[in-house]
């Protein structure tokens, strides 16, 4: 059978197929509610997970703070508040960044450069986040849960230095367990797709 | 602009059965991609400003939607089962030869890369090479130089049939 025996059997094929599978207005209507499961969307979800998560965390952390009157912890509630709010801006600049790029209408060799650059980039952006989010939550949160119950302004003279030892040993191994598992989480989640869109890749710059 | 937008699918909406039988097997997956080209299409369309044939540009967004469609591992065994149909055919007396033809086709289509099926199904559709060119973003030369690879692979397989 040669190629062009194929492409008769094909038209047959594909004309029954879309016999059988035609669907009318109505149907495709319903079909355009859903939601889409494109790379694209899935990380625009995990970036307004993500700033939902942070106004959330710096609502609670203000809260609390606020509710204990104690004067000396403004400016450390003030410096976590405002790293929080800078990366959920940051993020949200990010997520219409990804709105506007429309790699669907482009031909396929751009688009893939496009698709993989994108993802390349977030996944970068989205390791240091972690990785840099961690400890600072991890130290602030434990700086506060010792001082839970102290009412005094000199709260953070009181802490010792083995308190202090304890709580950068702490960070410390939880950033260092924080590394391979957001290396593990990341390439899970993106890693063999990023592989095969860059295969693709290759096999249409293999020309030059 | 909905009403307009259907229209146009109605009219081509095999363009996007093709492209989905071309790469995927599993019906079930084949109307997951059916639906997330049917979205990205009706995205792509307000910016679609007719510079293009609509054929042209409705297989650009289909093929650039079935490459980079972002399927989760299924936890079943991802084994390729030929014996599954590929197409689902319309009721009609039972063809052996005809169903050994379109095995034969369903066989080659697996020994396909995702780039090699972009290139094939614009091909099994008549399109010349200026086309498949312009699709896939390569020149004509080196669509003539995948095809010459895709026609021996195909050759291959077909030969031992």
């Amino acid at each position: 059978m040669e190629l062009e025996n194929l492409k008769s059997i094909w038209k047959d094929i594909s004309k029954q197929e879309e016999q059988v599978s035609r669907l009318d207005s109505e149907e495709i209507t319903s079909l355009l509610k859903g939601k889409t499961q494109n790379a694209f969307s899935k990380i625009k979800r995990n970036l307004l997970f993500e700033v939902g998560s942070l106004l959330l965390a710096t609502i609670v952390f203000l809260g609390l703070i606020i509710s204990q009157h104690v004067p000396s912890k403004i400016p450390l509630v003030i410096s976590i508040s405002v790293v929080f709010v800078l990366s959920a801006v940051y993020y949200i600049a990010k997520y219409y960044q990804l709105s506007r790029i429309n790699i669907q209408a482009d031909n396929l060799k751009n688009g893939l450069k496009t698709l993989i650059n994108t993802l390349e980039k977030f996944l970068k952006m989205y390791f240091i986040g972690s990785m840099a989010l961690t400890p600072a939550s991890t130290l602030t949160g434990f700086i506060y849960g010792y001082n839970l119950n102290k009412q005094s302004d000199d709260w953070l003279s009181e802490m010792d230095f083995v308190i202090w030892s304890v709580a950068f040993i702490t960070v410390f191994l939880l950033t260092l367990t924080m590394y391979p598992f957001m290396r593990w989480y990341l390439h899970k989640l993106y890693g063999s797709y990023v592989q095969e869109l860059k295969y693709c890749l290759t096999e249409l710059e293999e020309e030059g | 602009m909905e009403k307009q937008f259907l229209e146009i699918i109605n009219q081509h909406q095999g363009i996007i059965h093709k492209v989905c039988a071309m790469y995927i097997d599993d019906l079930e997956d084949r109307q997951d991609l059916f639906q997330e080209i049917l979205i990205q299409l009706w995205k792509a369309y307000p910016r679609f400003r007719g510079d293009s044939k609509v054929s042209t540009w409705m297989y650009r967004v289909a093929l650039n939607t079935a490459i980079s469609n972002f399927r989760k591992e299924k936890r079943k065994p991802q084994k390729t089962n030929l014996g599954e149909p590929i197409f689902q055919l319309a009721d009609s007396p039972y063809d052996y030869e005809y169903e050994e033809k379109i095995k034969i086709l369903r066989e080659a289509i697996h020994q396909l890369s995702k780039v090699e099926k972009a290139i094939m199904v614009l091909y099994l559709e008549d399109k010349d090479y200026e086309e498949i060119a312009e699709t896939v973003g390569i020149t004509q030369n080196y669509v003539r130089v995948k095809m010459n690879r895709i026609r021996n692979k195909l050759k291959k397989i077909l030969t031992k049939q």
